[in-house]
């Protein structure tokens, strides 16, 4: 069998907090890696946490050191010393004023993978920008492709958070090529990745039709500018839609078949794509009358039998204990009773990661300052004391 | 390159495979795409197209998903073509595939026989719900069946009249690329590590509803209520106190001037008008979240006067987070974006996103930005990879294209 803690004996000191990074991260502990969460006391989102947290650092260790001390300072530098990859996503400059910036750290490392995320990059005119995911749903242009923009921001694709889980993907993807790289030649690197990037790579068809003059809109919402009948329709029982996406000529006939309506199989008019398209107000509206008086979970039972594309949309609730998901053990739950989310691959044997439960805030200083460090117990007591190690 | 030495062999005509395929190539790995014989893959054929290029070469989708790669046409369901590709995964470390498992098997690709053909071979299938689940599935309901469409549209004032909603443009299917890039990046490291590769199964609903961490918390701590109307009209924990949209002279321009020391530098941006003197109004968030409605209509009236880029760089430059919405010329046109060597080119001019990060080597090597990128024509590499690596002769190939498989 293949070794799956494929990062075994590679150690993370992580600096990165919010979404992005700790998703990231948490993936490659849940291939093996040591990764150490720096996390301070004296910083009030330390103390606090997230209300995701337990969701994105499953299977981290935690110390606690005030990054605002020298002496703090001088310690993460030893840690780096010690480890291989550092990731971070702090405001431009700040850890340049800390003397923990890659160009200070690769003297002591200089073979460290050293990966900073940040909203707009940090090479650029606007690389000082102050960025927030949610900010960058509008920048990136996602948000005004979704639904209307309206000042509740509501369901224009705001929340849930999207840029950071995407940005967490391709940092996952940078840093393994990264450290394969260096398995292979001994050489670190250093990695600048953008979020806005991240999210505008996932949207081409936009920017290509706009810059062909093409016309014609790219899928979004649930507009499926391919397909007709599509859509998101009302079915019977409270806030309970169905959608269904017709793509070819099979699909409609399974469809008139489902619907049991002979005669639109056989007008000319839905005779192929082009004209299905063409009357799509029509065909959705047959579609909406249809649905209305069923039950989303019956019309999808018969519509998928039937070889239709389509789905009930549901919430977190029903997709953790949907079967097929259960079965695919995406969202275990850890010895702590905490819930997590494991990586979105399996094997053929159902692995998805080793993971285990978050850390409590400082919970491995021992570790940290007395196993990698060397402390001793009164320097570990005398630097907490000092408000170094806190 | 940082996959120097690892081939690809990609066998599917569905966009995320073909992304992720497009991301390892990006990270120099040689991938080689099979397409069927005659048409090549039906992406080929779908818009936009690029009216410079050559019929079949033209599609931008195409182009976006697939430059970068070595095109080969083969038909592995055809005995011979099978063969042939059992020769090429013998000379490759990963296999990109959207197959179904059981023609997988019936052409002696399973995963058994696989691991005969080569046992580090990686194996990455890429497939709407998994492997061994055939349910028939499109972007759209794979996003709704994932719940993302649903907390998006979570919470509303009236669920009625605002649906559930899927995501933008081609999200979906590029997102579950991404993710089964790092996916392949993974089995390599294992592959490497002890000369066995595994078996990676991704599937398009896994990495939509993997993506839902806020609801995932709230489910974790509890929740059980997921009811879509929204119970409080003054406010969420992101629209009133943290983030607002406000309306410009030419589009949408959103702020958040979240701590009090920022929203402070804000007011003062607008002049210091006489309703930010007051603290019932906006003296804190829990005010400012309160009266965010009013607060909209007030800082409004600042904004309409303005263009998204005065209140963009002014804001900014008073450390207050803005930004504009953009659109689809906007990012075209991004300064920073720009600047960063973001986008690629096609011979034809057209801009085309690039990988979203720049990586120096500690050598000072580079990854290469801003790149001339080019999709494979349809079997343009067949000479140089049945008879270069395959050893195949000329008549050969001659008698494989005779008779379709090649």
């Amino acid at each position: 069998m293949m070794n799956r803690g494929v990062l075994e004996g590679i150690r993370i000191v992580d600096f990165s907090w919010v979404l992005a990074g700790p998703m990231a991260t948490k993936m490659l502990a849940a291939m093996g890696a040591e990764v150490i969460k720096i996390e301070s006391g004296a910083r009030p989102e330390h103390v606090q946490r997230y209300p995701w947290s337990a969701v994105v650092n499953a299977g981290k260790l935690s110390c606690t050191i005030n990054l605002g001390k020298p002496e703090g300072q001088a310690l993460i530098r030893r840690l780096v010393g010690l480890s291989d990859l550092v990731v971070e996503n702090f405001s431009a400059g700040v850890l340049g004023k800390y003397g923990l910036d890659y160009a200070t750290l690769r003297e002591i490392r200089p073979d460290l993978i050293f990966v900073s995320a940040s909203g707009t990059g940090r090479e650029g005119p606007q690389r000082d920008a102050l960025a927030y995911g949610t900010l960058l749903q509008a920048y990136s242009g996602r948000a005004g492709m979704i639904a209307t923009p309206n000042p509740q921001l509501e369901a224009m694709g705001i929340l849930p958070a999207w840029t950071d889980p995407i940005t967490a993907l391709w940092e996952a993807c940078a840093i393994l090529a990264a450290i394969r790289h260096r398995r292979r030649s001994g050489e670190g690197a250093f990695i600048d990745l953008s979020m806005l990037e991240s999210t505008v790579a996932l949207l081409p068809e936009s920017l290509f039709r706009e810059a062909l003059g093409s016309g014609g809109a790219a899928p979004g919402g649930n507009r499926d500018p391919g397909s007709a009948p599509s859509g998101c329709f009302r079915c019977a029982g409270e806030d309970s839609w169905l959608v269904l996406s017709i793509g070819d000529d099979g699909e409609w006939a399974a469809l008139c078949n489902a619907m049991q309506r002979d005669d639109l199989a056989t007008d000319s008019r839905f005779h192929d794509g082009p004209g299905r398209i063409a009357h799509r107000a029509a065909l959705d509206t047959e579609v909406a009358a249809w649905l209305a008086t069923r039950t989303a979970d019956a019309a999808e039972a018969q519509l998928q039998q039937a070889g239709v594309p389509a789905a009930r949309s549901r919430h977190i609730g029903d997709v953790i204990e949907d079967p097929h998901f259960a079965d695919r053990g995406l969202f275990p739950e850890l010895a702590d009773g905490s819930r997590t989310i494991a990586l979105p691959w399996q094997t053929e044997d159902g692995w998805r990661g080793d993971l285990r439960p978050p850390p409590a805030l400082g919970a491995d200083n021992d570790y940290v300052f007395g196993t990698l460090l060397g402390l001793g117990t009164g320097e570990i007591e005398r630097l907490t004391e000092a408000g170094v190690l806190v | 390159v940082l996959l120097d030495g690892i081939r690809v062999i990609e066998w599917s005509e569905t966009l995320p495979a073909a992304f992720c395929a497009r991301i390892l190539a990006d990270l120099g790995a040689e991938v080689i795409k099979l397409e069927p014989p005659g048409q090549g893959d039906p992406m080929r054929q779908q818009g936009p197209f690029m009216l410079n290029a050559a019929y079949g070469e033209d599609g931008a989708m195409f182009a976006y998903a697939n430059h970068g790669k070595r095109g080969v046409t083969l038909d592995p369901t055809t005995p011979t073509g099978a063969i042939l590709l059992r020769r090429l995964l013998a000379h490759s470390q990963v296999l990109v595939e959207s197959q179904p498992a059981e023609l997988l098997d019936t052409l002696g690709f399973g995963r058994a026989a696989l691991r005969e053909i080569n046992p580090a071979l990686i194996g990455v299938s890429v497939t709407p719900r998994g492997r061994f689940v055939s349910v028939p599935a499109s972007d759209l309901t794979l996003t709704h069946y994932a719940g993302y469409a649903f907390h998006q549209a979570r919470p509303v004032q009236s669920p009625e009249e605002q649906p559930p909603v899927a995501g933008a443009d081609r999200e979906a299917a590029l997102a579950t690329g991404v993710a089964a890039a790092a996916a392949a990046l993974w089995g390599v490291l294992g592959a490497e590590q002890n000369g066995i590769g595994p078996q990676i199964d991704c599937a398009q609903a896994d990495v939509m509803a993997h993506l839902l961490i806020e609801p995932v918390a709230d489910y974790g701590r509890g929740e059980r209520n997921f009811g879509r109307l929204r119970a409080d009209l003054r406010g969420t924990e992101i629209a009133g106190g943290l983030v607002w949209l406000l309306p410009c002279i030419d589009g949408l321009v959103m702020v958040s001037p979240r701590e009090q020391h920022q929203w402070d530098r804000w007011v003062g941006l607008l002049g210091d008008p006489a309703w930010a003197q007051d603290p019932e109004l906006c003296g804190n968030r829990a005010a400012r979240t309160t009266h965010w409605a009013r607060l909209q209509e007030e800082m409004s009236a600042w904004t309409r006067v303005h263009t998204r880029e005065e209140v963009f760089m002014r804001a900014q430059a008073a450390r207050v987070a803005s930004f504009p919405v953009s659109t689809p010329r906007d990012l075209l046109d991004n300064p920073q974006l720009r600047a960063r060597g973001f986008f690629d080119h096609t011979a034809e001019g057209l801009a085309m996103p690039g990988l979203p990060f720049a990586l120096r080597s500690s050598t000072g090597a580079v990854l290469e930005r801003e790149r001339r990128v080019a999709a494979p024509a349809l079997g343009e590499a067949n000479t140089d990879i049945l008879q270069g690596l395959l050893g195949l002769s000329r008549h050969d190939c001659e008698t494989l294209r005779r008779h379709g498989v090649a």
